[in-house]
């Protein structure tokens, strides 16, 4: 991941929307992740977009 | 399902309306009172309701990004962007479910869902100036967005779920049969409001595009979300061996999303999403395999990291030509046709496996499971062939029509 690659993403003018959106995304995906480590079943569906079952990331495909 | 969708159209309707900064503290707001209200449920119906509002905004978020990076960034950014964000999902997918397991064992399960709040306040302000800097786009009228057809999408889409488990779990072909024609009878013209007119028929362009995203979603996770079952109950090991195969698969995703944004200036759309397809099934060939216990489970762990590279290869080239076909000041509303199709893809993919699983649960469930595994390969199929009418031109190059923003886009030129 060079600078030269994704130099443009980390400028000092880009750098507060690329690391506001990735934190965002992170989060979000977070409480996906862990609640399906903590609740019961019915409450895991409850925020999630399938309603057949989870498998992690297809609660929220980033 | 509901509130997911309703957050998906109404973010992407608003961002052209408004621009992108109204939306996306809409979305944090209701994720945050999600959480809050999950975190101090005194009962097991609050919880969920709690659930209900943090899926409405954790699935309006990835609309409201998706038209941001589409406005914000150049061609090769976008693909970098992608991959950066495709990263994001490592940390928490690998370290998410034992760090909540540990918040939970130290200071109770609310604390998983209240620990999140101002972190999720931090990340949201960092990102709102640039949002607000953006404003809405100069132009724009499209296709309007109304939120009774997400509402009708989710409805009938639940319906046809729970036919399918219907008939496929308790023998009960009339109901369940009747519940799958009446999901498929309303939603359809509902969803036909939603996406790009000629999405259903595969449409060249972006329609075909918002078409492959579901039929991506369809055949990866309606196969994903049994390999654990395949491990554990079929070849009979710990889940512990079963959450390699997934942990292995969002590192091979994250993967396949650098490699995509390394070669988007080389190679062309299409391409990326062929071949992502092409190591699609043949991981999926790679866990039917797995259900004949001779085979060693290994090659099945391999065979589904191969199947995240895979993923990681199609699916933001798809983000992207759907942002270079998107009608200029009508971003927002295309990422919400094509999260759409994330999420009814993701859903009918595994509650069509699920019905195929429940089915031979009684008898023989290797089988189940590997009608589920054919019917996400057959999917996976026919998306490979609609991949002739996806917009031909690298995933970098710059929309005809809608060019990034420049008077409030930073100068990229020092670092390319």
């Amino acid at each position: 991941m060079g600078e030269g690659r994704t130099g443009g993403l980390w400028t000092p003018q880009t750098r507060a929307l690329t690391v506001g959106l990735v934190l965002t995304i992170t989060f979000v995906a977070s409480e996906a992740l862990a609640v399906v480590t903590v609740m019961p079943s019915p409450v895991i569906l409850a925020g999630c977009a399938c309603t057949a079952g989870c498998s992690a990331r297809s609660c929220w495909a980033a | 399902m509901l509130g997911s969708v309703v957050g998906i159209v109404a973010a992407g309707r608003e961002a052209d309306r408004r621009g992108p900064a109204v939306p996306f503290v809409a979305a944090l707001i209701l994720f945050a009172s999600g959480l809050a209200i999950a975190g101090l449920a005194p009962s097991m119906e609050v919880l969920v309701g709690g659930r209900v509002l943090q899926g409405m905004g954790a699935g309006a978020v990835p609309s409201v990004a998706y038209a941001v990076i589409g406005r914000s960034f150049p061609g090769p950014l976008q693909a970098r962007m992608m991959a950066v964000l495709s990263t994001a999902w490592v940390v928490p997918g690998v370290a998410g479910p034992a760090l909540a397991a540990g918040v939970a064992h130290l200071f109770g399960w609310r604390w998983v869902f209240l620990g999140l709040l101002p972190v999720v306040a931090v990340a949201g302000s960092i990102a709102m100036p640039a949002l607000i800097r953006l404003g809405p786009p100069a132009s724009g009228q499209v296709q309007e967005h109304r939120l009774i057809y997400g509402i009708a999408v989710a409805a009938c889409a639940t319906m046809l779920l729970a036919g399918l488990t219907l008939v496929a779990g308790s023998g009960a072909v009339l109901v369940g049969g009747a519940l799958i024609a009446a999901g498929v009878a309303g939603g359809l013209p509902a969803l036909r409001r939603l996406v790009p007119p000629g999405t259903l028929t595969a449409r060249r362009g972006l329609p075909a595009t918002i078409l492959s995203r579901g039929l991506l979603t369809f055949a990866f996770f309606g196969a994903d979300a049994y390999v654990t079952l395949a491990i554990t109950a079929v070849r009979h090991l710990s889940p512990v061996v079963a959450g390699i195969a997934v942990t292995g698969a969002t590192l091979g995703w994250t993967a396949g999303a650098w490699v995509q944004a390394r070669l988007s200036e080389t190679w062309e759309g299409p391409r990326f999403v062929r071949t992502g397809l092409v190591i699609i099934l043949a991981g999926i060939a790679g866990m039917v395999l797995v259900l004949q216990p001779t085979v060693p489970v290994a090659e099945g762990l391999v065979a589904w990291t191969v199947a995240g590279l895979g993923m990681g290869l199609a699916y933001a080239p798809l983000s992207l030509m759907m942002l270079r076909k998107a009608p200029p000041g009508g971003e927002g509303r295309a990422s919400a046709s094509l999260n759409l199709a994330d999420v009814l893809g993701t859903a009918i993919g595994i509650g069509v496996g699920g019905a195929a699983v429940a089915a031979g649960a009684g008898g023989n469930l290797a089988m189940g499971i590997a009608a589920a595994f054919a019917a996400a390969a057959a999917v996976g199929v026919v998306a490979l062939v609609i991949t002739r009418r996806l917009p031909p031109g690298t995933t970098a190059s710059p929309p005809p029509a809608a060019q990034p923003v420049p008077a409030r886009v930073p100068d990229h030129e020092g670092q390319r």
